[in-house]
């Protein structure tokens, strides 16, 4: 069996402002060099408009694009 | 060669696009990503989450419409045309399994127990996966905090798809926590990303998101507790909030427990210092008032966690 032991406090970053993600946060994807957050693009509706937010790894924020 | 991510839609498709041309469309701040395409599989119909096993080849689709059963759609991937190949699918009904982990079922006043599969990663034949639970779903309580999400870190044997072992929990911290994203980190495999999504700022059923990146440790054969999930929280409440909590305290005549537990937390307020009686496990919240001001403090088992400030709006 595998265990989570420990939760790492220092690290939690919160930034949704930063973000200015309409819609909600669905997913993560973590490479070498970036942070890749995905979400949906519009408040109201589960629209499939997608919208990824890219930050390197010490969580600066670089930008964000739509996925039509 | 590029490397690809690979996205699971909400219809079952799967879209994917080179990673390079990710970053440079976010550091042009884009309206559209090139280079993407999709691949069609018409045995998914509403994905949970997609995650790749490098070791097996495989890419796994977990697929559910109800949050109980779970069907799980495992592919041969080739990776020089980008094409899925199914090789296994079945469903598991996992609700009864789910629910012996659960150390503190949450009823909601609709005497409804229902959870939904997140994100999952998958590892030598190992799923993980988030797995929340909700309260009633409804627009008018999604916002309030004891109704809703607790997330739960689950080990799932892939070639049973039963869930194993109950490895995490992600507490509620004073509102909403829906735990969505869920990856390990590719320079370590002991460390485990996650993305669970607070929505202090929620004003209806919509999530204008204000997400946390997390990162734990995720240490094997080693016996430990559960996971607290306790971000840092800095900053005040915003004032939607406190207007929310004044606009409840002054109208409410809704009878159902939450509304109820509310009303009692208000006037608790009203007298001073208490304890606040909407609790989330062995979470409470601390409201002490100061003339206008209400302080919140978030307490876990002797630790405090300032939240910040309320001011109440009449």
């Amino acid at each position: 069996m595998s265990e989570v032991t420990e939760h790492a406090f220092a690290s939690t970053k919160p930034f949704g402002c930063q973000l200015r993600i309409e819609g909600s946060m669905q997913s993560i994807c973590v490479t070498d060099n970036y942070i890749f957050v995905f979400g949906n693009d519009q408040q109201g509706t589960y629209a499939d408009t997608g919208i990824v937010a890219l930050f390197d790894r010490k969580y600066n924020y670089l930008g964000q694009a739509r996925i039509a | 060669m590029d490397s690809y991510i690979f996205c699971a839609s909400n219809s079952g498709s799967v879209t994917y696009a080179p990673i390079s041309n990710i970053v440079t469309a976010c550091t042009n701040n884009s309206n559209s990503v090139s280079g993407v395409s999709t691949i069609s599989i018409s045995s998914v119909q509403t994905s949970s989450g997609i995650a790749y096993d490098s070791v097996r080849k495989e890419m796994l689709i977990i697929d559910s419409t109800d949050g109980e059963t779970l069907y799980y759609n495992i592919f041969s991937y080739n990776s020089t045309n980008k094409s899925l190949t199914l090789k296994k699918h079945f469903n598991v009904n996992v609700i009864d399994s789910i629910n012996q982990f659960i150390e503190s079922p949450i009823i909601t006043h609709r005497g409804t127990l229902r959870g939904a599969p997140g994100n999952i990663t998958y590892k030598n034949g190992v799923i993980y996966m988030v797995y929340w639970y909700h309260g009633g779903g409804d627009a008018e309580d999604t916002w309030y905090p004891s109704t809703h999400s607790v997330g739960y870190l689950i080990e799932i044997d892939a070639c049973t798809g039963l869930p194993v072992a109950n490895i995490g929990l992600f507490k509620q911290i004073g509102s909403v926590t829906e735990p969505e994203g869920l990856c390990f980190d590719p320079n370590d495999e002991d460390i485990l990303w996650t993305l669970p999504q607070s929505v202090f700022f929620r004003e209806d059923w919509a999530r204008p998101g204000a997400a946390y990146i997390n990162k734990i440790s995720f240490i094997k054969e080693v016996s430990s507790s559960i996971l607290n999930y306790l971000p840092e929280i800095n900053d005040t409440l915003p004032a939607q909030l406190a207007t929310r909590y004044a606009f409840v305290d002054n109208t409410s005549t809704d009878t159902t427990t939450t509304s109820s537990a509310r009303t009692t937390a208000m006037n608790k307020v009203s007298t001073g210092s208490q304890a606040c009686p909407f609790k989330s496990l062995d979470t409470a919240i601390i409201l002490t008032k100061t003339g206008n001001d209400i302080n919140i403090v978030l307490t876990d088992t002797g630790k405090e966690y300032d939240l910040g400030t309320l001011v109440i709006i009449n």
